[in-house]
């Protein structure tokens, strides 16, 4: 244990077969589509918890909070499936949350297990991602750049010194006030009262990516120099999007690059409020 | 150490007393009186924006700290359908006008504000570059999910907003320890069918399902004794467990808290949670609590700024928070009251 905090392994599974590439497998598992998201949730998960790398490191007891990283999208109107999950998973009577923040979930998950754990250093973090792009992809008034594909994640933080120890958490506001691509202009009874969908009455997000300049600005708040520092974009115009997995997909193309770390996950929300976490492999 | 420098509430102008029985429009006035409700607090639509501007306001004043210092904003929620959330809490972003804030989505239902507690202490313990941390809550209830003056058999939800700054500056309370558990097993009870991941979901399926009948969606435990008794038992021993860790970590006892801070379910529960919890209902914030119904996860806060005065003229030291919400999930927390 330490006073640090480790990603100390992740799977992660995505239903397109071609960004599965032989050089990047080491975390990727057979995924569970065409099913509702907390369905990919509990099969990520369980299948994580498998793991023989995560069994040797985790000891019974030890997971105090599930995180349940979702996106906006599912069959239900309200429901805490944070509760949900951590009841198919059987780890109730410990702490379950979500977090919503669109492809920013993942990466405030990981800076609130790497809070918690620093804390707590005797337990640890499971997050849990999944997401379905149905009817994103289906409705026509979503105005999207990027090809989404369905995608879920589990990983495991705890302060042990195993996997990858996260460096530095970083948060910024890269573009003051021209953002807010998404809130309704609606109020809560308008929306309710009127005849089409929900949804079509908002202002959808625009497209929503980090540049390069953006990137330079998050690492420049580190100590560490930015042509120094392995970078996966996540949300990038035209890439093909993971949803909340989206960091966890990158984490494993940084995993792929080799020892040359440290590596570089970013993304930001529809604010343009960005996250970005620096991770080193090992101690 | 991380200490509460700041907290600031409002409520809405509208009050509807459950003894004057003019104000008795949509209201169940006798349900309201069976629950051990003075009242309740309704806004207009209008007036709920203004409401959430006001309380980080407060809070800021009270805090002595520039809004432009905010490090992250907690933002509790409840009550919203999950489509929304994203886009409310962008809206709200705009409105509190909180420019170098970072923004965390919380939501435990009614325990939020003891999670977002948590999530503050741990992280001004740890982050060094996060200074201050504003916890924003607030409920306005008319449907959909939650009929404020018809919602559960335990309580009658109550509008208004609250905001709390915590910071590693002293002041008369420090918090010294948290605790949440969540069960899952019983999440059932509250989930609403809407659309699909086919399509999104259209009006007449949300209206279809606009509110939460935990009678109905509970129908197989509640019909069935033995279950009950089983749910019941269960939520019994998570009540205790999480005030005994709470106080484990603080290093506390039971004995030492001087007062219990709660949220505001209906007397019949409230008398449940004091007993299980063996602390003397005049020795909680029952009676600051009633008078205003179950503001959501704000109730914590709201009364312990109400409690202040209490806790100053009594000598108080040791604070304990508790609350519980929908999932399940139950929160606790200790307070050291600086009495200077």
């Amino acid at each position: 244990m330490s006073n640090d905090s480790y990603i100390n392994d992740f799977v992660v599974s995505t239903d397109d077969e071609s960004s599965c590439t032989s050089d990047f497998s080491q975390h990727r598992v057979r995924g569970c589509f065409n099913k509702q998201p907390l369905d990919h949730a509990e099969y990520i998960a369980k299948t994580f918890l498998k793991r023989r790398a995560v069994k040797k490191v985790l000891h019974t007891n030890e997971i105090a909070c599930i995180i349940y990283v979702q996106s906006a999208l599912s069959e239900y109107l309200f429901w805490p499936k944070h509760n949900a999950l951590q009841n198919k998973l059987n780890l109730n009577g410990i702490r379950a949350v979500s977090l919503n923040a669109c492809e920013n979930g993942m990466l405030r998950a990981i800076e609130y297990a790497t809070n918690f754990t620093k804390c707590n250093v005797d337990k640890s973090v499971l997050i849990v991602s999944s997401d379905s792009y149905n009817a994103m992809r289906k409705n026509e008034n979503i105005n999207v750049s990027s090809e989404y594909v369905d995608a879920s994640c589990a990983l495991l933080i705890s302060s042990r010194r195993i996997g990858y120890k996260v460096l530095n958490i970083i948060e910024k506001r890269l573009r003051k006030r021209d953002g807010y691509y998404c809130y309704p202009t609606k109020s809560f009874e308008d929306i309710i009262a009127s005849e089409s969908g929900v949804l079509e009455k908002f202002e959808f997000p625009l497209p929503v990516y980090l540049d390069e300049s953006m990137i330079q600005s998050l690492i420049s708040l580190t100590k560490y120099d930015f042509s120094s520092v392995n970078i996966a974009k996540t949300l990038c115009v035209g890439q093909k999007h993971y949803g909340t997995s989206s960091a966890i997909v990158d984490l494993d193309i940084l995993v792929g690059f080799g020892n040359s770390y440290p590596g570089f996950i970013s993304s930001c929300d529809t604010d343009f409020y960005a996250i970005g976490i620096l991770i080193k492999k090992g101690v | 150490m991380v200490y509460i420098n700041g907290i600031g509430f409002a409520l809405p102008k509208r009050y509807i007393d459950s003894h004057q029985e003019d104000d008795h429009d949509q209201c169940d006035i006798d349900k309201m009186i069976e629950l051990g409700y003075d009242g309740v607090y309704a806004a207009q639509p209008s007036e709920r924006e203004t409401l959430i501007i006001e309380a980080v306001n407060t809070s800021l004043i009270e805090a002595e700290i520039h809004r432009n210092e905010i490090s992250c904003v907690v933002h509790c929620y409840s009550a919203t359908f999950e489509h929304l959330v994203e886009n409310q809490s962008s809206r709200i972003r705009k409105l509190i006008d909180v420019p170098n804030a970072g923004y965390v989505h919380l939501d435990q239902g009614c325990n939020s504000s003891i999670l977002a507690l948590e999530y503050a202490h741990n992280r001004l313990r740890v982050d060094d570059t996060c200074s201050s941390v504003m916890i924003l809550m607030y409920e306005f209830e008319a449907k959909p999910i939650y009929d404020r003056f018809k919602s559960f058999s335990s309580s009658v939800m109550s509008d208004g907003a609250c905001a709390v700054i915590l910071t590693k500056r002293k002041s008369n309370l420090e918090v010294m320890a948290t605790h949440i558990i969540s069960e899952g097993q019983y999440s059932e009870i509250w989930r609403l069918l809407g659309s699909g991941t086919e399509d999104f979901p259209k009006c007449k399926d949300v209206l279809r399902n606009l509110t939460i009948d935990v009678e109905k969606t509970g129908s197989a435990i509640f019909n069935d004794n033995k279950k009950k008794d089983k749910m019941f038992s269960v939520l019994i021993e998570n009540n205790k467990n999480v005030y005994k860790n709470a106080l484990t970590c603080a290093g506390v006892n039971k004995s030492d808290i001087d007062y219990l801070i709660t949220y505001n379910i209906g007397k019949k529960v409230y008398e449940n949670i004091c007993a299980v919890l063996e602390t003397p209902i005049n020795k909680t914030s029952y009676a600051c609590g009633k008078k205003y119904g179950h503001v959501g996860s704000s109730d914590v806060f709201i009364n312990l700024k109400m409690s202040l005065h209490t806790l100053k003229s009594n000598k108080y030291r040791y604070i304990a928070l508790f609350s519980a919400g929908i999932g399940f999930s139950w929160g606790a927390g200790i307070i050291k009251y600086n009495n200077e």
